[in-house]
């Protein structure tokens, strides 16, 4: 008897704790939404802050923008109905959306508007969105009426809608400052917190005054994040997860065949970069970075690299398939040339070169390996170096003549300027070209679209054919959620992450 | 003599702090990256990024800022976070209860795990579930932690849908909810613990059961199962003691890999965090809090050896 008694208790012991797990641990109607890193003290709910992937979700469940842009780059309504401008482009009128209410009842008004882009300029509060907004001027934000806001900008900016869309200019109500913010933040978003507190998870209720008719149709959102890709994918298999944001290509391929799961792909995405100085030897010969460009074999890159979750890209930070694109066609791989060129430049048995790349972000190592073999091909020969992922960004980054680097994907004016003009903040390639420069201002005053579009292709010739980036693909942005799950669908933009439909049968 | 023996211990293990102190200060100072671009983001602005510098006295000498952390640490001020700006202290009291809770479910976890394939092998020595036995615990033995964590995720959570991937664990989770989150993690440190003194018990006990006194008490028509619990076994544990207290060391590194694993809200994780963060008095804290464990641990070990070996007594007085 006495035999007996300890298995048995044990398996009492077992089923009391397993036994009150049903399949989906469903304690609550809550969303669970599960990104790919959560800080545990690095937690803002104020838009100027937006450092991380976990902040990024948070912030987008209570915030909203005046505008908000598709997949292809460009602008959607959001808080603002519509715009316009003068012929110049430097006086705009935003026409806001009538109705919406902030959390705490008040009205959403251009008074908030003009409150929140003045945060936004005010250097004491270091946003990240100061120096691409820098042609505002605070003094120039007028509260028209209530629903009008009129905007008189330092110079002409034709794409001011889409430089609105940034992560950093979600609208905050009038008089909101960082500290009433961090106790009790206050958006227009669709979901909203009584109290806001650090914690491994960060749980809002539903907005009742939300201005979609009908939505949020959850009563409330848990987000949280699992550093650990195995575990990540565990909780949405096992159903204790709703949807993944951000999947890697890894975890989109396991689960890509699982038919309790539906993986999502957006169309384009981050552009991946393999950047060259292109003052620095050996790549100061425009031969040797014409070489190095047609060693690759871009759709290789998106199957091999990227798992087929992406798209090839033409040594542009424009996807191939957009309206905007140079050329549609894939440039081809020509190894022969590669060599002539080579053979030209100086190096006729060849070449070696060092490349940085880290596992900071996960698709950038098999890009270095896989175009090591490619340039292999030609006589080159990369080094590849693995720097710590921690630093790489401030050790490695802007300050190794070649490397590897990710750029979110972006409309094309900000994307061609942002590291290519000789004075852009974050000079990737060392690529200073006053033809280049001019080509890029002339199109930011030309208000005709299709004109504009014109010299932006130029644009991208020259940076293609002379610079020195190499962008042999697009990864796509993926997310994954259960079967019966809908309303949410990647961005090629990862900022814009509309939770607001997002439900679970 | 034992208390100076003990109390020398206790000296030099004060000593070694107090290096570790300096040698953490100094590794975060030469940690690769820049403090204020770290904190503030990769595309922060150098002006908001020497407002910060300013702000830390990261312009000031190295030697300085040590001195005048290491008066206030004395003090008991260990100051304010740098990414959220509250108070060290706040933050560190309920990630050290959860990871003793953690540590405490794993030392539970441990004991049978350690004890009851022991016993069973030096019942059936050399018979096939001896050799059984010895082949799972030499394999798990070579299984590397981490690996070992997903492995039983795998297993528990995604073949067989029981337990939760993520062990979060928040001040409204309730009994049943800390009992999933603890499992997982609590049953891999308990595994990596175990097979070690697994096997070393076993050895143990196979010498012991051979010895005078237990084929005394199997003469006098003892039971098995009393001569094996109260004759036996007490004698085999004492050596493996040693081994235990080193455990208790592993564990102050092993929940740092296991808590990433499982997303547990705990000390290893917040440490981990701190580090990725560049938020620099809290890595000191956290790695200082962290050598002391390991420090202490150790001193209990020694101290262990030395209480239950009397030969070393001698030797080092």
């Amino acid at each position: 008897m006495r035999k007996w008694l300890n298995p048995a208790i044990m398996i009492l012991l077992a089923a009391a704790v397993f036994g009150t797990v049903p399949a989906r641990a469903q304690s609550d109607n809550c969303l669970k939404v599960v990104g790919t890193d959560w800080a545990s003290e690095q937690q803002s709910v104020d838009p100027l802050i937006n450092n991380n992937v976990a902040d990024l979700m948070r912030l987008t469940t209570i915030y909203e923008k005046l505008v908000e842009l598709d997949n292809g780059y460009q602008p959607i309504p959001v808080l603002a109905e519509s715009w316009e401008s003068d012929a110049a482009g430097s006086v705009w009128t935003f026409h806001l959306r009538k109705g919406v209410k902030w959390h705490d009842g008040r009205d959403f008004t251009a008074k908030d508007v003009v409150w929140t882009l003045k945060r936004v300029l005010d250097p004491k509060l270091e946003s990240g969105a100061a120096a691409t907004l820098s042609m505002l001027d605070p003094d120039k934000l007028e509260a028209v009426d209530n629903h009008t806001v009129r905007i008189t900008t330092k110079s002409p900016t034709v794409e001011l809608p889409i430089l609105l869309s940034s992560k950093y200019t979600a609208m905050v109500p009038d008089g909101m400052n960082r500290e009433t913010m961090q106790k009790k933040p206050v958006g227009t978003g669709p979901y909203m917190v009584d109290e806001f507190v650090t914690g491994p998870k960060f749980v809002a209720k539903r907005n009742p005054n939300y201005w979609k008719s009908g939505l949020p149709k959850a009563p409330c959102i848990e987000l949280s994040g699992i550093t650990e890709s195995v575990a990540r994918v565990a909780a949405l298999q096992s159903g204790q997860a709703d949807l993944l944001i951000f999947l890697e290509p890894s975890a989109t391929a396991t689960l890509k065949n699982d038919p309790r799961v539906k993986v999502m792909n957006s169309p384009g995405g981050s552009v991946m970069t393999l950047s060259m100085w292109v003052d620095t030897p050996p790549f100061d010969k425009q031969q040797v970075r014409q070489a190095m460009k047609l060693v690759v074999d871009r759709k290789k890159m998106v199957e091999a690299a990227l798992l087929g979750i992406g798209a090839p890209g033409n040594d542009n930070p424009v996807p191939p398939n957009s309206p905007d694109a140079y050329r549609t066609d894939i440039i081809p791989r020509d190894v022969e040339k590669a060599k002539q060129l080579l053979k030209e430049a100086g190096h006729p048995d060849g070449l070696s070169v060092d490349l940085y790349t880290s596992e900071s972000i996960s698709t950038m190592v098999p890009i270095a390996q896989l175009y090591q073999q490619m340039a292999a091909d030609a006589g080159i020969k990369v080094n590849i170096i693995m720097s710590p992922a921690d630093s790489y960004w401030n050790e490695i980054w802007l300050k190794r003549p070649f490397i590897t680097s990710t750029w979110g994907g972006r409309p094309t004016a900000e994307a061609l300027s942002i590291a290519y003009l000789t004075k852009a903040q974050f000079p990737e390639t060392h690529w200073y070209r006053k033809d280049y420069d001019a080509l890029i201002v002339k199109a930011n005053g030309t208000v005709d679209p299709a004109e504009r579009r014109k010299i932006f292709q130029q644009a991208q010739k020259l940076l293609a054919e002379e610079g020195g980036v190499i962008v042999p693909a697009f990864a796509s942005v993926s997310a994954a959620m259960r079967k019966d799950c809908s309303g949410y669908e990647p961005n090629n933009n990862v900022n814009n992450n509309d939770f607001s439909g997002f439900h679970c049968e | 003599m034992i208390l100076r023996l003990v109390g020398l211990r206790l000296f030099t293990a004060a000593l070694t702090l107090l290096c570790v102190s300096a040698i953490v200060f100094m590794a975060v100072e030469i940690l690769p990256g820049d403090v204020a671009s770290n904190v503030l983001g990769q595309f922060s602005s150098e002006t908001a990024r020497a407002a910060l510098r300013e702000q830390l006295h990261l312009d000031e000498p190295a030697i300085e800022r040590y001195f005048l952390w290491l008066g206030n640490v004395l003090r008991g001020n260990l100051g304010i976070a740098l990414s959220s700006r509250r108070p060290i202290a706040d933050i560190l009291w309920p990630r050290i209860t959860n990871t003793l809770i953690l540590s405490a479910a794993a030392v539970a976890i441990y004991i049978p795990l350690a004890l009851f394939p022991a016993v069973v092998q030096a019942v059936n020595r050399n018979r096939s579930v001896d050799h059984l036995i010895s082949v799972i615990t030499l394999l798990l033995a070579s299984i590397p932690d981490f690996l070992l964590a997903l492995l039983l995720l795998i297993i528990f959570v995604v073949f067989l849908p029981l337990l939760p991937a993520v062990s979060i664990v928040t001040p409204s989770t309730d009994l049943v909810g800390w009992l999933k989150a603890l499992i997982l993690p609590a049953l891999t440190l308990a595994i990596v613990m175990a097979v070690y003194a697994a096997r070393m018990l076993r050895d143990n006990l196979i010498d012991v059961l051979e010895a005078q006194h237990v084929l005394m008490a199997r003469l006098r028509g003892l039971p098995e199962r009393r001569v094996m619990w109260i004759h036996a076994l007490p004698n085999a544990i004492v050596p493996t003691l040693n081994v235990t207290a080193l455990n208790f060391t592993y564990l102050a590194g092993g929940v740092v890999i296991v808590e990433k694993v499982f997303g547990f809200p705990g000390f290893g994780s917040l440490m981990i965090d701190a580090i990725r963060f560049r938020d620099v008095p809290l890595v000191e804290i956290t790695v200082l809090i962290a050598s002391c464990v390991y420090i202490l641990a150790n001193l209990l070990a020694d101290l262990a050896a030395i209480l239950l070996i009397p030969k070393l007594r001698q030797e080092r007085a």
